[in-house]
């Protein structure tokens, strides 16, 4: 049950969101009806409220249509879950309530498993072990020289994959912090399974399965467009992905998520076809033959690193494009004004396009306490690997800054 | 082998090893661990999970309280559709849940 964004903007509920506790109180009574997430043998705990804003811009083509400054307008809570005493991590194991500031709840997401207790395993991994695999783990990531990883957490927990099993794990937080200071450190979260695998278990380091992007032709005239009606989709994959799966991960997420209701109901969302699998070169995206790659796509997709105005193509410290050499060098820009068909590019990365917020910190003009929109605000691997669907996506957008999506119509 | 050749031999060797030897610290160097790995318990439980069966009732109800269409069967599958957006391709489902969950 999905929130209609454009209604709840246009409705006459209150503009002020519900205090935490009136959101709380209201989450904790949906969340704990049995008819939505059943009693089982793990616990349920109810998560911070994220409040979300919207507006309405008008558009020449439809006229009338009058301008809904930004404000509040609904309150996410998520559910967390516990298995004997510690926190569910994983693919399954998530729900969340939406209320409107009215109080009524608009919203309902749940991927959610009932969980009985099985058998009861020894443990068979060392603390030593444990060090040893997330090492392993985190190698591939600061190969870059400079390059430093600095492990801030470990917990025990619980891995739900959304299938047969929770499994026991250590779950770790670290932050890698690459040696140029104009890339932003990012945050990245794994595993190590502390009993014999059931099921898979996520490793930073395993290769990633499915095609691997291809090496593009610069100046390859070969790009179609996919077929008239479909969405076509070009996703450029970091040069570093074959010792980071998460480029390949994020992109094929991204994918799924597009096309996730058309498996269940074929032809209820239109056509999207991946007609661009690149690994991720400057030239696609500034300079002139950025229209056979960036431009050739009706959705474009890039993977981080990067910071205010830039982002790399190279690891998180080389071969940078430029958000001001659009519209330079032989680039006309993107769309149909320039040639090509491009409406809506994602880019997934760190603080690409600084808000108004982020300058205005910078400048000193605005205490702001939240860390999405502070200079130097971490964002995370983990979240960004469970955008396993473009509803997710979108929450990941307005919540925690970890996507810029630039978007010309 | 000669002699000659083996001591050449062993100095290469040893070389290629001192390298990697040094690669391999200066990677584990980059990487500082600022907490501890917690001991875990000697043996610890599994849970087996399996399907939740559908929230109709209590989708349901929350659609009517926010004024929407409830979920009515179609196919396989709970759909609520507005009369408005019928023949739209995007934006016709608002909320819908599979009638026989295999995956939740």
């Amino acid at each position: 049950m999905t929130p209609n964004f454009a209604d709840l903007v246009r409705s006459g509920a209150p503009h002020t969101p519900l205090a935490g506790e009136r959101a709380a109180s209201i989450a904790a009574s949906a969340l704990n009806d049995e008819r939505f997430i059943p009693r089982d043998a793990t616990k349920l705990r109810v998560a911070d409220g994220i409040t979300v804003m919207a507006g309405t811009t008008p558009r020449a083509q439809k006229p009338g249509v009058k301008a809904i400054e930004p404000r509040s307008i609904l309150t996410i809570v998520p559910a967390v879950r516990y298995a004997a005493g510690f926190r569910v991590y994983g693919q399954g194991s998530h729900a969340v309530i939406s209320i409107a500031n009215n109080g009524v709840v608009v919203g309902a997401l749940r991927r959610w498993r009932t969980a009985s207790e099985a058998e009861r395993v020894p443990t068979i991994i060392t603390s030593e072990q444990a060090r040893e695999s997330i090492e392993r783990q985190l190698r591939p990531m600061t190969l870059a020289e400079g390059t430093k990883a600095t492990v801030d957490k470990i917990d025990i927990a619980y891995y739900d994959a959304n299938a047969n099993y929770l499994q026991p794990v250590y779950r770790f937080e670290a932050t890698i912090t690459p040696a140029n200071e104009r890339v932003s450190p990012i945050k990245v979260a794994g595993y190590v399974p502390l009993a014999k695998e059931l099921e898979p278990i996520p490793d930073l380091s395993r290769k990633p399965e499915g095609p691997a992007p291809r090496i593009p032709k610069q100046d390859s005239r070969q790009n179609g467009t996919g077929t008239p009606d479909d969405i076509s989709l070009g996703e450029y994959a970091n040069q570093d992905w074959p010792n980071d799966s998460g480029y390949v991960s994020m992109s094929n997420s991204f994918l799924r998520g597009l096309t996730f209701l058309n498996g269940f109901f074929p032809g209820i969302t239109p056509p999207v076809n991946r007609t661009q699998w690149y690994v991720a070169y400057p030239w696609e995206v500034v300079g002139p033959s950025s229209k056979y790659f960036m431009n050739a796509v009706d959705v474009a997709y890039t993977v981080p690193h990067g910071d205010w105005l830039i982002n790399t193509t190279k690891s998180n410290n080389a071969d940078f494009w430029d958000v001001r050499n659009i519209g330079t060098g032989g680039n006309p820009g993107y769309g149909a004004a320039a040639g090509g068909v491009l409406a809506t590019w994602v880019i997934m990365s760190c603080e690409v396009i600084p808000s108004m917020y982020d300058r205005q910190n910078e400048s000193g003009g605005l205490v702001i306490r939240t860390p999405r929109l502070t200079r130097g605000g971490r964002c995370s691997r983990d979240s960004t690997m469970r955008l396993d669907s473009a509803r997710s996506c979108f929450i990941q957008t307005t919540t925690c800054s970890l996507a810029s999506a630039w978007t010309r119509q | 082998m000669s002699a000659h050749v083996r001591i050449k031999f062993l100095l290469i060797a040893a070389l290629a090893c001192s390298w990697q030897c040094s690669t391999s610290a200066a990677q584990t160097n980059a990487i500082r661990f600022a907490a501890e790995v917690p001991r875990a318990p000697e043996e610890m439980q599994v849970f087996k999970l399996t399907p939740s069966r559908p929230p109709l009732v209590f989708l349901n109800e929350k659609l009517r309280q926010a004024k929407l269409t409830p979920l009515k069967a179609e196919g396989k599958a709970f759909m609520a559709r507005e009369a408005s957006s019928r023949n739209s391709a995007i934006g016709c489902v608002r909320s819908w849940i599979r009638k026989a969950e295999t995956r939740n």
